[in-house]
């Protein structure tokens, strides 16, 4: 789990294992060669960089960076709503409930205007709940998850406006 | 420390929360005689028979809610030690993250939360009675395991949860102190050496997915690592175990 976190910093072993493919390419009329190694995918290319991309969380976003010209808008995605102003963010690895109990109401909806202090979502791990407030009062713009799904240190969760 | 008895509540979790909200000093162990609607995990009820023990431990929450959430295993370290002073230890073992078994069948149950107060320690242990159909899995009473002649005595060792508390109480706040100074090494030892199950098959439930594999053990920050089929590793942060088979 954190080698799919550290992002581009390639570890000893893809280093060597980086080498050995620009070897093959080298050695053979090839161009490029990819490889898929669990999590790990590598791109070895003649024509550009090597490029080293991990499935998770962002499957494709290194390799969309050379493919993408600069002036294409950059769709929404998670990277962007973390980084809105009200993005409110798990505080642990977890799962995530929008509602107290499976056959319950959901604590809050998209558009809901909420009282700062208000429970929108709880956090779970190892049997310990986290209620995850709204630091302020406002209206949640966007519901960043589903009921019961696992969530990542940091992850946003909602956005509160 | 402090110790509020109260003759019935709602729930002890629910009071921890109004007694953080309201200032009260901490850390706080709250404990109710009869309870009408205590709390499990998703909105479970916690059968409450009486002669049972119902507490919660309310403790200043620290900024970190990883190492919060691992007081689920010093809870269970806490319960666990505190009935080695009734039954034989070998009877006794934890199966994750925190459900401590007497004699493989469910002897208690932890649920913690934290609000923006404080950590409340939601503990039940049953002493006197075994609730039945709860469904789940089969259930324990600790006064079952005890040799009939500590009973009978004119002091009977276990007749009311009081002392269960006093001894649980202090237990908690030993491994608690033991976890804020060393982290959680010593924690995960501890409870591995505790741990029903490690190697065996088990059945983890989710709440959108069911899938088996082996339990490997327990990562640097307390979820399962169970081993797939496939042969893959996979970190279990909030689910069910059962134990095939049993």
């Amino acid at each position: 789990m954190a080698t799919s976190k550290s992002s581009s910093k390639a570890g000893a072993g893809e280093t060597k294992l980086i080498r050995e493919l620009a070897g093959i390419l080298n050695d053979t009329d090839l161009t490029e060669i990819e490889m898929e190694k669990g999590d790990l995918k590598i791109r070895v290319s003649k024509h550009g960089t090597a490029v080293q991309t991990y499935a998770a969380p962002a499957p494709v976003q290194a390799a969309a960076v050379l493919t993408q010209a600069p002036e294409t808008p950059a769709p929404v995605n998670k990277a962007d709503t973390a980084a809105h102003p009200g993005a409110v963010k798990s505080p642990m690895v977890g799962t995530a409930y929008v509602r107290p109990s499976p056959d319950a109401d959901a604590f809050a909806k998209v558009g809901d205007n909420v009282k700062e202090g208000d429970t929108i979502m709880l956090i779970e791990a190892m049997k310990t709940f986290n209620p995850i407030t709204a630091p302020k009062s406002g209206k949640i713009s966007d519901l960043l998850v589903e009921d019961a799904q696992p969530v990542e240190f940091g992850e946003a969760l909602f956005i509160i406006t | 420390m402090r110790f509020l008895t109260f003759d019935a509540l709602d729930s002890t979790n629910a009071e921890a929360v109004r007694q953080a909200q309201a200032g009260a000093d901490l850390p706080l162990w709250i404990m109710a005689k009869s309870q009408s609607s205590g709390r499990g995990r998703r909105g479970r009820e916690w059968v409450s028979e009486s002669g049972n023990l119902f507490c919660t431990g309310v403790y200043p929450k620290s900024d970190n809610a990883q190492h919060d959430a691992q007081k689920s295993f010093v809870a269970a370290l806490a319960i666990y030690d505190s009935l080695t002073d009734y039954v034989d230890p070998s009877l006794l073992n934890i199966k994750w993250p925190n459900d401590v078994r007497l004699g493989g069948k469910k002897v208690s149950g932890i649920l913690l939360e934290r609000t923006s107060e404080a950590l409340c320690i939601g503990i039940g242990i049953n002493l006197l009675t075994a609730p039945k159909n709860v469904t789940d899995q089969e259930t324990a009473c600790v006064i079952d395991y005890i040799e009939e002649a500590l009973i009978n005595d004119p002091e009977p060792i276990l007749d009311m949860p009081e002392p269960v508390l006093a001894i649980l109480a202090r237990n908690y706040s030993q491994w608690s102190r033991r976890h804020d100074e060393e982290g959680f090494a010593p924690i995960r030892k501890a409870w591995l050496l505790r741990a029903a199950g490690i190697g065996q098959r088990v059945r983890v439930n989710l709440a959108k997915e069911s899938f088996t594999g082996y339990a490997d053990g327990l990562n640097e920050d307390g979820a399962l690592t169970v081993r797939l089929d496939s042969g893959a590793y996979r970190d279990i942060h909030a689910g069910e175990i059962f134990f095939e088979g049993s």
